[in-house]
């Protein structure tokens, strides 16, 4: 009778689940860590320079999120899935970093160019001004919304997840959300109708 | 140009624009994956330099610790977080010792576990009678990456199988009811997937600290256990009366049983369910082939609830709905629940309960015919109705027949025994918001009522002329009359309960049988 060898099964099979990941991570498995760090790398710097407006920032944090994320192996203990986790890392040190640093201002030029090859100039140039505009309607609004908005529309995190991780009750966190929507709204519309 | 007005796609289509266009450089991932890899070995270190023999003689007590890795280690020399109340775990009572050292014991153990094997049941637990152990029960094999479910309905047979498996850089789940002989499957991981027991074991040793109380010890299946209770609104958005308890084994410390106690049925008011899983087999051997979904040759793919719903359609017509809101029905459930007594009338009979009793009195012509008294054995039940002995209390009935100087006397177990005729009402007051149609408002043995009829086809296998018609105080919300309408034999036929008394003060020896001197006893079965 065949008895399951369930590592086996994966590593053959070529998927490394994130439960696997994390399994094989908190045995001390440098293969583990190094396949996190590939798998999540662009989308968390992606969402440390969202939240912290600054790539200079955005690298250290993520830098800083995954040195922490090596030395505590043992204590990790997964409630949501490894994104979503790794992804409260970052929110956390970005919210950190700006209780003890003063506020950055955006740096526009830092977050890279939008717009994908698929994208003809005209479309390239529209896209680009509704981000600009978009991007410049962001920094309206107070930094919970913002990173509310973001951890959901970018991360694509729950906000059941989010309001975890943040300690707060689910409300709070769909209140912020849609206040943000509704002023992100309301400033949007009151540029382009003057 | 006005902005899209939905500001939540352009929002979203913006992050996801940025989010392309991020790429990390090569220098950056040098640097992140070097500091990550050294801050790894030193935590290596860490954990291996703990492993000192000495550490190993204080700590390994038992066969357990032996599984526990340096994290165990790790919290003891660095002092790690006490989260339980002060205790001696001298006296081989370790779970009066600090839980940050068996706590971790038990998480490390449970994380060398690769397939685990247990079996889930429910226990339905009546606001009036007994408890009941559920007929059906589920055996579950989980892994790491994979499950299987079956379902024996009827408590003997597979009856449905659920399987979730890894299927390229997603999860397929696959489930085949035998039943209704049909398959259907679902890519999605948030569909179906039970959540990791393992990991389920793991939060609520995290959440010992929090426990309301100890239990003490208890034997379930010949394993000596310790249980703790915990309060659902300890870790999520649970309402009042939800709890759970956790039972390890005294010598192995593993969990043995993990009760989820009143879960509220959506169907049936009178009911709360318990959720029990145990028989836990640990580092289970789980033939490969079990994993592997077999569709039976024939199976037509459709989800069982089409087929069910189909079948309902054909057998009953198209159901109507009134909309009557679930907060009417709340108010009336809620009313109901603090009911402790009651006395009404039937078709030919008077009836009276309490909670543990109930009476039913037979007249023709105003002569007593016939006393049935129904009490349930509740000697042993715990003052909250329900400890997890697993034993069932039974119920007496005693009738007296006063026209032939006879009486009866009948046992039943939980498994046939009669339903308190509370549980009836509540079951009916709970359908309300399936009503078919909202009565006029009418006055009824002089209160002001509002009234629902409710087809019974809204329910188990009913036909579509059978029809309940509820009519409640407008003020009290509670019921006023209740009629039952059906056909037979193409005549009408309408049994009413009506004369509702709510709370009344019964005479003290309502519910003590009473068999005169000179009555003979006849055929007193137990069932």
């Amino acid at each position: 009778m065949t008895i399951v060898s369930f590592e086996t099964d994966l590593a053959d099979s070529g998927m490394l689940e994130d439960k696997l990941l994390v399994w094989k991570f908190k045995r001390g498995s440098a293969d583990a860590l190094q396949r996190i760090y590939e798998k999540y790398k662009n989308d968390l710097l992606a969402l440390a320079i969202a939240l912290s407006r600054d790539r200079a920032t955005a690298e250290d944090v993520l830098h800083d999120v995954f040195v922490s994320f090596a030395q505590y192996a043992d204590k990790l203990q997964l409630r949501t899935s490894l994104k979503s986790y790794l992804s409260c890392c970052i929110a956390n040190r970005v919210r950190n970093m700006n209780r003890t640093k003063p506020q950055r201002t955006m740096q526009l030029n830092h977050t890279g160019t939008i717009g994908s090859d698929c994208d003809g100039p005209e479309r390239l140039a529209i896209s680009a001004e509704q981000s600009e505009r978009i991007e410049k309607a962001m920094t309206e609004l107070p930094y919970q919304q913002q990173e509310v908005i973001i951890l959901h529309l970018q991360s694509g995190m729950r906000f059941k997840a989010i309001a975890e991780s943040q300690g707060v009750s689910i409300n709070t966190i769909q209140s912020r959300y849609r206040y943000g929507l509704d002023k992100l709204s309301s400033l949007l519309n009151s540029e382009v109708e003057k | 140009m006005k902005y899209p007005d939905n500001i939540e796609s352009a929002i979203k289509n913006f992050c996801a624009r940025k989010r392309a266009a991020v790429k990390t450089t090569t220098e950056l991932d040098r640097r992140i994956i070097d500091e990550a890899l050294l801050a790894q070995e030193k935590w290596k270190k860490t954990q291996s330099a703990a492993t000192q023999p000495n550490i190993w003689r204080i700590i390994m007590k038992s066969p357990i610790t032996k599984l526990a890795t340096a994290a165990v280690i790790a919290v003891l020399v660095f002092g790690g977080i006490s989260f339980w109340p002060s205790g001696s775990s001298g006296n081989g009572q370790w779970w009066l010792g600090p839980s940050a050292v068996w706590g971790q014991e038990i998480i490390d153990s449970l994380e060398k576990i690769e397939a685990l094997v247990y079996r889930q049941r429910s226990v339905s637990v009546r606001d009036f009678g007994p408890i009941q152990m559920s007929r059906g029960w589920e055996k579950r094999y989980n892994a790491k990456d994979r499950y299987r479910r079956d379902r024996y309905d009827d408590g003997k047979n597979i009856m449905n199988i659920q399987w979730v498996i890894p299927d390229g850089t997603d999860l397929l789940m696959v489930e085949v009811s035998l039943e209704y002989e049909c398959y259907f499957e679902r890519r999605n991981e948030a569909y179906g997937f039970i959540p990791s027991p393992v990991e389920e074991m793991r939060r609520y040793v995290g959440l010992l600290d929090k426990a309301d109380r100890i239990l003490g010890t208890k034997e379930f299946d010949g394993q000596k256990c310790i249980g703790f209770e915990v309060s659902a609104s300890k870790y999520g958005d649970n309402p009042d009366g939800r709890f759970d308890r956790i039972w390890f084994d005294l010598k192995t410390k593993l969990p043995v049983r993990i009760e989820r106690h009143g879960l509220r049925y959506s169907f049936d008011a009178g009911r709360s369910l318990t959720i029990i899983h145990d028989q836990f087999e640990y580092y289970a051997k789980v033939p490969v082939d079990l994993f592997k979904p077999q569709i039976p040759e024939g199976f037509i793919k459709a989800h069982p609830d089409e087929i069910r719903a189909a079948k309902d359609k054909e057998k009953k017509g198209e159901m109507v709905y009134a909309g009557v809101s679930a907060g009417l029905k709340d108010e009336i459930i809620a009313a109901l629940k603090k009911v402790e007594t009651a006395s009404y009338h039937d078709v030919a009979s008077r009836i009276c309960f309490s909670k543990n009793a109930w009476r039913k009195d037979y007249f023709s012509d105003e002569q007593l015919q016939r006393n049935e008294w129904y009490i349930f054995d509740t000697e042993g039940m715990s003052e909250t109705g329900f400890e997890i002995d697993e034993k069932v209390p039974g119920l007496t009935q005693i009738n007296v027949y006063h026209m032939n100087n006879t009486y009866q006397v009948l046992s039943y177990t939980a498994d046939s025994q009669p339903r308190h005729p509370m549980n009836r009402i509540l079951f009916l007051a709970g359908l309300i918001d399936r009503a078919d149609r909202v009565l006029e408002n009418e006055k009824i043995e002089g209160i002001e009522c509002l009234g629902f009829e409710i087809s019974a086809k809204k329910y188990g296998d009913n036909p579509d002329h059978m029809k309940h018609r509820l009519w409640f105080d407008v003020k009290t919300k509670l019921p006023v009359r209740m009629e039952f309408q059906s056909l037979h034999d193409n005549v009408l036929r309408t049994e009413i309960k009506n004369h509702f008394k709510w709370n009344p003060e019964l005479p003290t020896d309502t519910f003590i049988s009473k068999i005169p001197k000179n009555f003979n006893l006849v055929e007193s079965n137990g069932k």
